[in-house]
């Protein structure tokens, strides 16, 4: 059913009081809590919406059939008026997300990835008693221990390294950029990147081999913005 | 057991009106015919294509050529089950007919398309979309049968191809031997059309109707009326389309 429907971001700390206004459902903090589905009428629309944050800030997904969007794109801008709405393409998005280290499947993992060393432990449930597709793998990985971590790192001199350029030690690689962008708001060079588990702690210096050049970055492990999530899910 | 109330959001015709405004239902290629200089019109909620301009030689064309209309309007609704029970359903809907592969069955303004013994698509006119997707819900939750009903209506869009060389327009994009006696009126077929997947269905005449990934809708329209003015055709409003049956 993708094509048949559209889906819209709505993020930003006004992004409730705009939604509430066209919407008799109650979107409190109470009653739509993070990570919450529910289906309502937006504007007259029938909306399936998600409160998730890719972007890291109080946000809702609302996906609704196709031919509906224009309408629902209209009332929501115009909704959004008084507190200055704009539409937000692809590559701020990236650039949000990185400052939360949330990880964009496929580009910050690949077919070798695991949750437990993707920074994502939370999300494995093996104390659960039904098997599931992974499950052996997982435990497998748990039992060998971490051998390389993701994690966000800070570039020292603002230089924004290519994504896909080498972590090396002593002059050998050992890992990989994954992600990186300057964040106009930390004003400071991030990205994530894979390292052997050893440097996966908050200060530990790594360096990046990027087209010759040597950059030096300084790991961090938590979220660049907001890392109690209180804009999140507040 | 039907999935129809957990996936309700998908139907376009549940939007209501709200705050004086109510919500207009557009083609995935609203766009390309207002820059076409469209007449719009209302059909069922819906925004359609009336004319271009001249409606004359919109007529013209599907009389004496080949016009391309776009009918994202209509509803399409996919029933899926084993087969006995898809046969059972669509029995009870179309009047006792049976679905038979490659075969649509035209009850009542509806085509019931058969894509596979287990999968079938109906094709509604705006107005009986919601009528039609309840019946299907209470049919498929009836008597403990597992059935799935699922509205698709905006996941595929659709055009007329109508005139007398609308054959001589699908084979410019696609293999799918439309002879008249390869391809009778009500035959059905998933088929690729324009590199791009798709299904034919004869509805009666020089008259076809091509469903799509509604994603593919501007490049699939493209594609056609490229075909058809090379053959003499055009684009053709919701009016004109009456034309191509006379």
């Amino acid at each position: 059913v993708s094509q048949g429907l559209s889906a819209f971001n709505l993020a930003g700390p006004d992004s409730r009081r705009i939604l509430s206004g066209l919407t008799e459902l109650d979107c409190s903090n109470d009653a739509f809590t993070y990570l919450d589905g529910k289906r309502a009428g937006v504007a007259g629309v029938p909306c399936l919406l998600l409160r998730i944050g890719f972007v890291g800030e109080l946000g809702y997904e609302l996906h609704c059939p196709a031919a509906l969007a224009e309408h629902l794109w209209d009332a929501i801008i115009e909704a959004g008026t008084e507190s200055g709405i704009r539409p937000f393409g692809l590559e701020p998005q990236r650039v949000l997300r990185l400052q939360k280290l949330h990880i964009l499947v496929g580009q910050d993992t690949d077919a070798e990835s695991n949750p437990l060393e993707a920074a994502m432990p939370w999300i494995v449930k093996l104390d659960k008693e039904e098997d599931f597709i992974g499950r052996w793998a997982l435990e497998a990985v748990k039992e060998r221990g971490e051998e390389n971590k993701l994690v966000g790192f800070v570039v020292a001199d603002g230089t924004v390294p290519t994504e896909g350029a080498a972590v090396v030690d002593a002059e050998r690689p050992v890992g990989r950029v994954t992600s990186s962008r300057f964040s106009p708001k930390l004003e400071r060079t991030i990205g994530m990147a894979w390292v052997p588990a050893a440097l996966a702690e908050d200060g530990a210096s790594i360096t990046l081999a990027d087209d010759g050049r040597r950059l030096t970055a300084e790991v961090q492990t938590a979220p660049f913005y907001d890392p109690d999530q209180k804009r999140l899910r507040g | 057991m039907s999935t129809g109330a957990e996936l309700e959001f998908l139907s376009p015709n549940t939007a209501v009106t709200f705050d004086g405004a109510a919500p207009w239902l557009r083609s995935p290629i609203e766009w390309m015919h207002r820059d076409a200089g469209a007449e719009l019109g209302e059909r069922a909620g819906w925004r359609v294509v009336s004319r271009y301009g001249d409606a004359a030689e919109e007529a013209n064309a599907c009389r004496d050529a080949v016009g391309i209309a776009d009918m994202s309007f209509l509803g399409k609704l996919e029933l899926q089950a084993e087969a006995a029970v898809v046969a059972e359903i669509v029995a009870s809907l179309a009047g006792g007919a049976t679905p038979a592969p490659g075969r649509a069955i035209l009850h009542e303004d509806v085509w019931w398309c058969s894509v596979t013994p287990q999968r079938v698509l109906a094709l509604t006119p705006p107005e009986r979309t919601a009528a039609i997707r309840t019946a299907l819900d209470h049919a498929g939750g009836a008597d403990g049968r597992f059935a799935s009903v699922l509205e698709l209506t905006t996941a595929y869009g659709s055009n007329a191809v109508a005139g007398p060389l609308a054959r001589e327009t699908f084979a410019r994009v696609t293999a799918l031997d439309l002879r008249p006696e390869r391809f009778e009126p009500a035959a059905f077929a998933p088929v690729s059309v324009a590199r791009t997947p798709g299904m034919v269905l004869r509805e009666e005449g020089h008259r076809f109707v091509h469903l799509f990934g509604a994603g593919y809708a501007a490049y699939v329209w493209t594609a056609f009326i490229d075909a058809a003015e090379s053959l003499g055709g055009r684009a053709v409003g919701i009016d004109a389309l009456g034309a191509a049956d006379a």
